[in-house]
């Protein structure tokens, strides 16, 4: 695990360059779904499998953010824009902070899940997580 | 604004810390104050200077020598409480961050369900936070570059409000929550929190409350009460 102040340039740039895959890819996603609720599921999930297939990128989003204020710099950067692309793409969107919270909590969530256990969760056990926190418990946007 | 004045453990809140620092000093010579108030006051100056110095320079530029001329002591007198700039940012972070929780736990008590409990614990927070953004600061940005050290207590003052969190559930819903879901809502707290202090928009955490208390009260609810939330 990389310990604070640690994370050299190259790896903060190596890691926005699949930060700007994922958000390349996410108009669609977050466009076509038929709620905000599974336009969000759709850009986790498309991040995830992402992330899945980079593991440098995998421990700088979910590891290294924790420990490294550059690291996490970036990666709000990135949900911020997620969401505003949300809001230019879509007619249902709810209050920013509802959004906000649901993207938050799927990436503590699976923080914690990565810290708690030996190996990143499976694309399948994610997805599961995502579901249970979008849809059972983020309330309809007006 | 409520003022804090635990002079011996170094909080004091944003108006008595620079009173603290920029007020009346304590006479120098033969004044006969015992040693003990001595040393406390340089103390808390220490802490509070840290505070000042760290929210306003960053932690890499907030050096001993800096932190000892705002705190109006010598670079002897903090290698007499500190051993090193890390130590003292350890020492401050215990002092604010276990304020927080404290306030957090007072306004907690005494609560008569799940959703007073946490609004009151979280109101408490996000009031504490944005009456002193200094301290915000350096609770919730700075810990980030001081250290390995730092982000274990960071870590450590994280998960005891996963506990409450987890504590409350158990008392109020009456069977404890799914597996990382208080841990997951602390995060994503504190994620929120993170980019409006980033944004300098810290004195406006309070108009956060409710969102995140509806949005807490739906995660904590589902799986023990499906019929609410």
């Amino acid at each position: 695990m990389r310990r604070a102040g640690q994370v050299a340039e190259p790896d903060i740039a190596a890691y926005q360059r699949v930060l700007d895959r994922v958000f390349a890819r996410s108009r669609p996603l977050l466009r076509d779904a038929p709620t905000w609720q599974a336009a969000l599921f759709a850009s986790v999930r498309g991040c995830y499998a992402e992330m899945r297939s980079n593991p440098e990128a995998l421990e700088m989003h979910f590891v290294t953010t924790g420990r490294d204020e550059r690291v996490q710099r970036t990666r709000t950067a990135h949900r911020d824009r997620v969401l505003a692309l949300l809001g230019d793409v879509r007619d249902d969107v709810p209050e920013p902070i509802q959004a906000e919270m649901a993207l938050t909590m799927i990436h503590s969530t699976m923080c914690a899940h990565v810290a708690a256990d030996e190996a990143p969760p499976a694309l399948d056990d994610a997805e599961q997580t995502f579901a249970t926190l979008l849809f059972n418990a983020v309330p309809d946007g007006d | 604004m409520a003022q804090r004045e635990e002079i011996g453990t170094g909080l004091l809140g944003p108006e008595a810390r620079l009173d603290l620092l920029d007020g009346a000093r304590l006479p120098t010579g033969r004044h006969g104050l015992p040693r003990e108030v001595i040393v406390e006051n340089q103390r808390a100056r220490l802490m509070g200077a840290m505070v000042e110095v760290v929210s306003t320079h960053g932690f890499p530029i907030a050096v001993v020598e800096r932190i000892a001329s705002r705190a109006g002591v010598s670079r002897r007198t903090f290698y007499e409480q500190f051993s090193g700039r890390e130590e003292a940012f350890h020492r401050t972070y215990d002092a604010e961050a276990g304020r927080l929780f404290d306030d957090a736990v007072r306004a907690a008590a005494g609560a008569r369900d799940l959703a007073e409990a946490v609004g009151k614990g979280l109101g408490a927070v996000l009031g504490g936070l944005a009456r002193d953004p200094a301290v915000a600061k350096l609770l919730i940005v700075e810990v980030l570059i001081v250290g390995p050290e730092a982000l274990e207590r960071r870590d450590a003052h994280m998960q005891r409000f996963a506990v409450l969190l987890e504590d409350a559930a158990i008392t109020f819903l009456g069977a404890p929550l799914p597996r990382l879901t208080a841990e997951g809502l602390v995060g994503a707290i504190y994620d929120v929190i993170y980019k409006r202090v980033l944004a300098g928009e810290t004195e406006d955490l309070e108009e956060l409350r409710d969102d995140l208390l509806a949005f807490c009260l739906m995660q904590l609810r589902p799986s023990t009460d499906p019929g609410v939330g």
